[in-house]
């Protein structure tokens, strides 16, 4: 028997401080939609003074030109770190993981919940970080100035590494504390342990997989899902160490001077750029893989046809993950590196594309002859396609050093990575939230909330991220507080474009009002979910709804693979992994 | 399509000893990114050449064989536990984990060396009321050398502090409750990695010209 024998842990233990891979996992999803909102408040503060510059923004006032600096570098920070990782890794990596391999519970259960709380720790930082230092009376200690870290998210040196607060005497006494609490330090702090939490998620997550998939389930019977959380698993362990290390001696450039990075005192700014993107570009794929995995196999279950080509998508994300660790330099075309180097990145980024192509068709080719289901799922499945394909083809253009060169840090970009990395957060985590849903709550959600949400996002999503292509082609250059007659004459005329976009974007968030309000009626008065809503094949969909500690009554046996739908001969359209 | 229950192995290495080689895989990487970045130093500056020649190459070699003969232990400690001989196992990770200290004691030893010369790891840091200090003229490029040489070392020897908590804490668990016995080979695994990484930056810190 796999139920574990009852002992009432409390509510600290059963809710807080709890082992169980289920809680960990509602954890992350909570802290990491709670963050969502954090993040869209940032892109609404900013856009609004982008469309109404020096206006009094509702719900924040007049927004200054280093505050402006801040939004943009947290708005970054936030969304990618404090939202898509912990809603599409580790969230669903808790879920899914243990319940698709028909096992109670993750291979180190403490380690689990020591990692979100490291992760909570960071946000923590994170927040803290929006009241650090900004300036302070070298002579008196006094705090003149209050304000997150404006230096961008990528926190390039030189600007970054300034130790331009060490002052006169350096460490005196009274003066340490002020310094040492900058924006910039409580950042850095904040994704170190970031890192640290994910690391500690990432062994887990691939031990549970290795050692404890149900009997009879071979590599290949995983879901596409399993396979890509772990890839993207992979891909972060392998690419962060370079960043801690260098995030390390960004922090000694920034608190003991050390000159790592600056060019005064011998070091090398585009050094840091490269530990920099080294894990910069794999965390691409860390968001990208678990939504592939997500889509793949809500597209096989709602089109009631066995995925085209499992082994085919399986091998295309092994090499894209091998092909994300030698990509990196093609976002530094334009920082002095060698151009023979920026041939060899622009063709292997150019290569990264045709996994990720092969992936996509397989998709469409699954979608081929089926007789598709528009749940909402579904929809947020199919939406995710059609949106990130976008912002994959978008990719070519920029991955060749010659359009790059003209297109670097324009508004193209911005238009580029958010469509990418929205819609496999948005797209592919709603799309995720919706399907697993009914598993993990045991309700159902609301179906016509649903699709009007979903369509108004979609509407919403396009007419914000769309015309920013327009503005970013014709030259824009982003982190700009205000285009204005001197600083920017061309780019003046595209004032009623960003107006509009800031209008949709407004309507975007808006929207997801909608998505909370059916979250907070479904958990409380929505529909009771069966054991197997979608009648789908793998394992999750065996136990309970919701599956209680220990998640299955007993370990089940696998029989098949995980997409064996519309089986002729056979009476159901579907057969569950450990039917036999 | 059959219906017969597959046989699947599953791998046969325990969880323990898996993840701790992804640690230690992860952590090949951190210092990966931190050799890389010295190398990459020492290659822009041609003429910091013979700067290697301030530090003393007797002790960091002495440091080095301490560390592979405390790898020697550990691993000796790994084999006692695999024997069940806890006594054995204790003795031999009180030796490594001695051995250990005599290493950091050496490397407290050759830093205080250092920093009484006002070679730290930046200038104007512990070095009260001044804003720069005068560098000896050997090291040409204001601080990096010597902020490369104490941010590696000390970034090995908190692993080197971590790696002989590690033991020390497996080895008492293991003797008061007799079970467990694999902690001992996780920690010894862990040392090992650490002697390791020292094995590489020894003749990069201390030899390259």
């Amino acid at each position: 028997m796999a139920d574990h024998g009852h002992h009432d842990p409390g509510f600290l233990g059963k809710y807080v401080f709890s082992n169980d891979h289920k809680v960990v996992g509602m954890q992350y999803l909570v802290t990491g939609l709670l963050m969502a909102i954090v993040g869209g408040y940032f892109a609404y503060v900013f856009r609004m003074q982008l469309a109404w510059p020096g206006m009094n923004i509702p719900l924040y006032g007049q927004l200054d030109q280093s505050a402006y600096n801040g939004f943009i570098t947290m708005h970054g920070l936030t969304m990618i770190f404090w939202v898509a990782m912990p809603v599409l890794l580790a969230a669903f990596g808790n879920f899914l993981i243990p319940m698709m391999i028909g096992t109670d519970d993750m291979a180190f259960p403490t380690l689990n919940m020591l990692s979100y709380w490291v992760f909570f720790l960071s946000t923590v930082f994170l927040i803290a970080s929006l009241f650090g230092v900004n300036e302070f009376d070298r002579k008196t200690g006094e705090i003149l100035s209050r304000g997150p870290y404006g230096g961008g998210w990528t926190m390039y040196p030189p600007l970054s590494a300034q130790a331009d607060m060490l002052g006169v005497g350096g460490y005196g006494a009274g003066k340490l504390i002020p310094h040492l609490l900058s924006g910039g330090n409580l950042l850095i702090t904040a994704v170190a342990l970031e890192f640290i939490s994910f690391s500690m998620g990432g062994i887990n997550f691939l031990v549970t997989t290795i050692n404890m998939r149900a009997d009879g389930m071979g590599i290949m019977d995983l879901p596409i899902c399993i396979w890509m959380l772990d890839l993207a698993c992979v891909d972060f362990m392998f690419s962060v160490g370079p960043l801690i290390a260098g995030a390390v001696m960004l922090l000694f450039d920034r608190t003991l001077g050390t000159g790592f990075y600056d060019p005064n005192r011998g070091g090398d700014p585009v050094l840091f750029q490269h530990l920099f993107w080294f894990f910069g570009h794999p965390e691409v794929y860390v968001i990208l893989l678990p939504a592939i995995g997500f889509v793949s196999d809500i597209t096989a279950t709602f089109a009631r046809k066995p995925v085209f080509g499992y082994k085919l998508i399986v091998y295309s994300g092994i090499i894209a993950s091998g092909l994300s660790f030698v990509v990196w330099a093609h976002h530094q075309f334009i920082a002095g590196i060698d151009p023979r180097m920026a041939s060899f990145f622009s063709l292997t980024t150019i290569a990264i594309s045709i996994p990720f192509a092969v992936i996509v068709f397989a998709m469409i080719a699954t979608l081929y002859k089926s007789s598709i289901e528009f749940t909402v799922p579904m929809l947020w499945a199919l939406g995710w396609m059609c949106t990130f394909l976008v912002g994959g083809v978008t990719g070519i253009y920029l991955g060749s050093a010659g359009f790059d060169i003209y297109g670097h840090d324009s508004y193209f970009v911005i238009a580029h990575f958010h469509y990418t990395l929205v819609p496999s957060t948005l797209f592919a985590g709603m799309a995720a939230i919706h399907y697993w849903f009914p598993k993990f709550i045991g309700k159902m959600f609301n179906d016509t909330i649903g699709k009007l949400h979903f369509w108004l996002t979609l509407v919403f999503f396009n007419l914000t991220f769309f015309p920013i292509f327009f503005y970013g082609m014709a030259g824009q250059h982003r982190r700009i507080y205000q285009y204005t007659i001197d600083n920017h004459p061309s780019m003046v005329q595209y004032q009623p474009i960003r107006q509009f976009v800031t209008y949709m974007l407004i309507g975007l968030i808006a929207t997801q009002a909608l998505f909370f309000l059916n979250m907070i009626m479904s958990v409380f008065g929505g529909e009771k979910a069966s054991k197997n809503p979608w009648k789908a094949n793998t394992l999750e969909w065996v136990a309970d709804s919701p599956p209680g500690h220990g998640n299955f009554h007993t370990y089940p046996k696998v029989y098949r693979g995980p997409y064996e739908f519309s089986v002729p001969g056979r009476d159901s359209d579907y057969w569950p992994q450990n039917e036999q | 399509m059959s219906s017969e229950a597959r046989v699947v192995r599953l791998s046969n290495v325990p969880k323990g000893r898996m993840a701790m080689w992804l640690l230690i895989c992860g952590e090949i990487v951190i210092f990966s990114g931190g050799l890389a970045s010295y190398l990459i130093y020492r290659v822009r500056f041609p003429e910091l050449g013979n700067v290697t020649d301030i530090l003393n190459i007797w002790l960091g070699g002495i440091n080095s064989i301490i560390l592979l003969v405390s790898s020697f232990t550990a691993v000796s400690a790994h084999a006692a536990a695999n024997r069940k001989d806890a006594g054995k196992m204790a003795m031999y990770t009180w030796l490594t984990v001695l051995l250990g200290l005599v290493f950091v004691g050496i490397k407290a030893f050759e830093w205080s060396g250092k920093l009484g010369h006002g070679l730290t790891i930046s200038p104007g840091i512990f070095t009260q009321g001044a804003e720069t200090v005068d560098w000896p003229d050997i090291l040409g490029h204001g601080v990096s050398y010597f902020s490369y040489y104490f941010f590696l070392t000390g970034l090995h020897l908190l692993h080197v502090v971590v790696g002989a908590i590690a033991l020390t804490i497996s080895m008492l668990r293991v003797k008061s409750s007799g079970k467990n016995w694999q902690w001992v080979e996780m920690s010894a695994l862990y040392w090992c990695f650490v002697d390791i990484v020292w094995i590489f930056l020894f003749p990069l810190l201390y030899i390259v010209r």
